[in-house]
């Protein structure tokens, strides 16, 4: 019998927006265009039209060993070029920011191959072969995973998540990596806080009722209630019984 | 966005007494003595201010004139501490264990002490030797004791000697279950049972502890400071040995006399923690062979506080918090100076304490539970869907409020902090309500999943480590994959690595015993030996005794300026 | 020298703020009389990049400005979000919240009575200002920052 994934138990809107971000069959909505030049800048690991530094040779020079492993999978074209493995970090804001820690890690474990997804509760790190990772950024940032006020690309010095917004709108940066000018949010800085010759626009920040209407955390002041979504909270109390049983090894 | 903040419950709970008065008045008699005169520092800055006006002929510090005249503001990133439950107010480098004798002396007397059995000596002495033991030869052994274990020279006449004053918190005492023995000996040695407990907590110690005789010994904490906790059990029975050759009169050489030390070194020896594998390489008495149970009955503010188990327990996190996070795992283990952020959030600001209450409130309005009674009689019966929804409700509760009050959240700005506090206010109330650890630890885990599912972010790696599993093995009890909560500990496999668990678990083992006002959770004897009044840190108000060190006001031993030139 | 217990009380906004905003509120806080001290919290803005690959570059951030409030100039290092007051009688707490009623006019705020500062010293005063400490200094600021408080100083 075929296993039809379901991606996840809820009723509410938020359990219907995580589903949808980690399944793939579902295309992300693109939102924004930030330009391939621009998302380099901002994950400020190669300047523009700089050649990939590599960290080993192109597969095909080097001589691979007959390896059955190798033979099934077919390697990503950072793989196969001998990129360096580099890094995007995000910082999700708890007030309605669309993707979150968790269910960034699922959606690129679904969506993408040849990934390291890092999670933490302020922050969650994908790292990749550095060509695939600029693909990968790009949907991150332009489609409706992102919002350019209440998610940060921030490689390092990320507090924030939990923190009140500021008067604007944004998100608390202590490196003040991305501003509000003129209605669109613009990146000063690369993701590591050194300062961009010219500024990246990433676009305007959604309005509350978009976050709220797409966010996947819930919140009982500015979002869905988790106590709202019964199924949800049954769901997981069924699991964790489930797991409490198998300690005792049931004979089925 | 209408709330802000939190209700500070508790706090005004504490204004009011303050006041007496509604805290919501606006008005109250107690400050109006007469403007800037009632302040005695601007009273002092002005008389202070006119000598130096007299001195210069200029003007100077004039509030009355220039009420902008020196406001002084400072900007700070992080805010000052309450340590919970007892209207102190720190920094976060006050509970730096390093900058804090209190949480020294608290360390330093669980290392230091050791429980020896007496009724093996006295029957190699009676049986073998046909000497006659009686409560007077019983008193005159204490007094050598207490001569010996600080570093008195018994038996050899040109042995060195400890100076009095370096070693004056080491004593031994010791406690039976026997009324009529105990009433037999110096007041000054014993540990009265019956007066140090409420009496259905001694009626069950005493049961427990029967006729047998047993010594609560505190070696000097500058001793174990030198050496290390297995140092504790060596140093003791060294002196006992050698006060049992001359209370008894023996000979030094003879052969009773290595029954007595093989009782006194192994035999009758209670320590307070198991010695640990190799990969920890620590001897006993040592943070991490501690079990939960053990710790649980170290932490006294069940005896003090019967009837509120959900103190009690908050007590033993603080404790616990302080010995497992802050010396054990971060420093012993890790290196590293002390884990004491992840520390203090479950035992700072009330809000663990705000959550835990909210529980009780829970589980007495559901389920009828009487937490302020405690006994076994109105336990609800442990099964999954209890937990469950114990737990749950906590859990819920806990994430709105961290929603509702911004500041709160930010108080708790990492997810480890609120991860902590929220599992720890859920599986104490589980604890509390069926008075089963296991099932505390259960809704620890539950809580786990939940906080996880419902923000899709927890804590650190630990948090995904540990806790993710820890459902299927919080309630099988199989060697090496499960074990009841008062036998877990710092070194249970899946807890040895993980900041931030340690304590909390301690304390859902204590509150199953709380609740039902047992004596003891796991020893009887470490129960009654830290109930001693005479330690130096008050094990019945760990919390209130971190504030004391914080504040410069506790007074730990181990004290070695008398040995030095003065600075 | 007897223990006075001064009356305290905290400002949280909804937003975190912007320094014009800041120098605002001071202004009007600063001009009541009765206040004896001050604390502004909020999330640091540090000077430099203080961790990572760009660690030690300058951080320029629109937050970390100058800030006057009365004639002093107050250099921010926080983005405020909190402001504690120490109170000579609380009478003056109907003050506070007109005060804030003037400048939060964007979002909600909420003005709590309570303990929110310390008033006696702790082992980081020993260690910083010996057994003399002056009480009305006492947690003004990070223990482990240098700079200190500023006097806000001003006429009539």
């Amino acid at each position: 019998m075929a296993y039809t994934p379901q991606y996840g138990p809820g009723q509410s809107i938020v359990a219907e927006n995580r589903r949808k971000q980690m399944n793939p069959n579902v295309k992300l909505e693109k939102i924004r265009n930030v330009t391939d030049e621009d998302i380099v800048l901002i994950l400020g690991h190669r300047a523009p039209g700089q050649a990939y530094p590599t960290a080993h040779p192109p597969l095909a020079e080097q001589g691979e060993p007959d390896c059955p492993i190798r033979k099934i999978v077919t390697p990503t074209d950072g793989a196969k070029a001998g990129d360096r493995v580099r890094y995007i970090q995000f910082a999700d804001s708890m007030f309605n920011a669309p993707s979150q820690p968790y269910q960034r890690t699922y959606t690129e474990c679904y969506r993408y191959r040849g990934i390291d997804p890092g999670t933490l509760s302020g922050r969650q790190i994908v790292e990749c072969r550095e060509r695939d990772l600029e693909k990968i950024s790009a949907d991150l940032i332009n489609t409706n995973l992102f919002d350019p006020a209440r998610v940060g690309i921030r490689g390092a010095t990320v507090h924030g998540h939990s923190l009140r917004l500021a008067e604007d709108g944004m998100m608390f940066d202590m490196l003040q990596r991305c501003i509000l000018e003129g209605g669109t949010v613009k990146y000063v800085k690369d993701q590591i806080g050194t300062p961009l010759d010219k500024k990246v626009d990433v676009g305007k920040p959604m309005d509350d009722a978009w976050l709220k209407a797409n966010t996947t955390m819930f919140h009982s002041l500015v979002g869905t209630s988790y106590r709202s979504d019964a199924e949800y909270i049954e769901y997981i109390q069924r699991i964790h019984s489930l797991r409490t049983k198998y300690g005792f090894m049931p004979v089925e | 966005m209408a709330k802000i903040e939190r209700a500070q419950k508790l706090f005004l709970k504490a204004l009011k007494t303050k006041f007496e008065g509604d805290v919501a008045d606006t008005k109250t008699g107690f400050y109006n003595f007469g403007g800037l005169n009632q302040s005695p520092r601007k009273k002092e800055f002005m008389e202070a201010s006119k000598k130096v006006e007299l001195r210069r002929g200029i003007s100077m510090y004039d509030p009355n004139r220039c009420h902008l005249g020196g406001l002084p503001m400072g900007q700070r990133q992080l805010m000052t501490y309450e340590v919970s439950g007892t209207g102190t107010f720190v920094e976060g480098d006050d509970l730096h264990f390093v900058n804090n004798p209190a949480m020294q002396q608290m360390w330093d007397d669980i290392r230091r002490t050791i429980i020896v059995n007496m009724d093996l000596a006295h029957q190699t002495l009676q049986k073998r030797l046909g000497k006659e033991i009686t409560p007077e030869t019983i008193n005159e052994y204490l007094h050598i004791l207490n001569h010996a274990m600080p570093g008195g020279a018994v038996v050899q006449e040109h042995m060195v000697e400890t100076h009095p004053s370096v070693v004056d918190d080491c004593y031994v005492k010791v406690f039976t279950g026997d009324s009529e023995l105990a009433d037999q000996i110096e007041k000054q040695f014993v540990l009265d049972v019956n007066k140090l407990f409420p009496a259905k907590q001694a009626e069950h110690l005493n049961e427990a502890v029967g006729k047998s005789l047993w010594q609560a010994i505190h070696i000097p904490t500058i001793v174990s400071r030198t050496c290390d906790g297995g140092t504790t059990s060596r140093w003791s029975a060294m002196q006992i040995g050698m006060s049992f050759i001359t209370a008894y009169r023996m000979c030094a050489g003879e052969a009773a006399v290595a029954d007595l030390s093989f009782a006194a070194k192994h035999a009758g020896v209670i320590q307070m923690a198991s010695h640990l594998p190799a990969r920890r390489a620590r001897g006993p008495n040592e943070p991490g062979g501690i079990m939960f149970g053990h710790f649980a009955d170290m932490v006294q503010t069940n005896r003090k506080y019967p009837n509120d188990p959900a103190r009690a327990s908050l007590e033993v996190v603080g404790a616990g918090t302080m010995l497992f996070d802050q010396i054990w795992l971060g420093s012993y283990m890790s290196g590293g100076v002390g884990f004491t952020q992840y520390a203090t959030a479950a035992y700072t600001d009330n809000i663990l304490d705000e959550f835990t209450y909210y529980g009780m409130d829970y589980i007495k309005d559901k389920y009828k539970v009487d937490w302020k009674n405690p006994s076994p009689k109105d336990k609800v019966k442990p099964t999954q869907d209890v937990v469950n929804d114990i737990a749950g409700e906590v859990t819920l509760n806990a994430m709105e409020q961290y929603e509702q009050f911004p500041t709160m959240m930010e108080d708790h700005f990492g997810g480890s902090q609120r991860a902590g506090v929220i599992a720890a206010a859920s599986g104490l109330s589980v604890g509390v309500a069926t008075a089963n650890s296991n099932a505390g630890l259960n809704g620890w885990y539950l809580s786990m999943l939940m906080h996880k599912e419902g923000w899709s972010r927890l804590g650190f790696f630990g948090y995904d480590l540990q806790d993710q599993c820890g459902s299927t093995n919080s309630l099988s009890v199989r060697p090496d994959e499960g074990c009841i909560g008062e036998y877990r500990g710092p070194n249970y496999p899946n807890y040895a690595m993980n900041v931030g668990h340690q304590g909390e678990y301690a304390a859902i083992v204590a509150s199953s015993h709380y609740t039902r006002n047992d004596g003891f959770c796991l020893s009887p004897l470490i129960k009654i030996t830290f109930a001693d009044p005479s330690l130096p840190f008050d094990f019945a108000e760990p919390r209130k005794e971190f504030a004391k060190g914080a504040i410069r006001e506790f007074v730990a031993c181990g004290e070695r300026t008398l040995l030095m030139p003065a600075r | 020298m007897a223990d006075a217990e001064f009356p305290q009380c905290r400002i949280v906004t909804e937003r975190l703020l912007k320094p014009e905003t800041v120098e605002k509120i001071l202004n009007k806080l600063a001009v009541i009389p009765g206040i004896r001290r001050i604390v502004i919290n909020g999330p640091s803005i540090p000077q430099k990049v203080p961790y990572g690959p760009a660690r030690g570059l300058d951080n320029p951030h629109s937050g970390k400005a100058t800030i006057r409030v009365g004639v002093t100039d107050v250099d921010l290092r926080v983005q405020v979000g909190t402001f504690l007051l120490e109170l000579e009688t609380r009478d003056i707490v109907s003050q506070v919240e007109e005060a804030c009623k003037e400048v939060f006019t964007n979002f909600s705020y909420s003005v709590k009575e309570g303990k929110f500062m310390r008033s006696t010293p702790t082992q980081v005063d020993y260690a910083k200002y010996g057994p003399n400490a002056n009480e009305i200094m006492l947690g003004l600021v990070d223990p482990k920052n240098k700079t200190g408080p500023t006097l806000i100083q001003g006429h009539k």
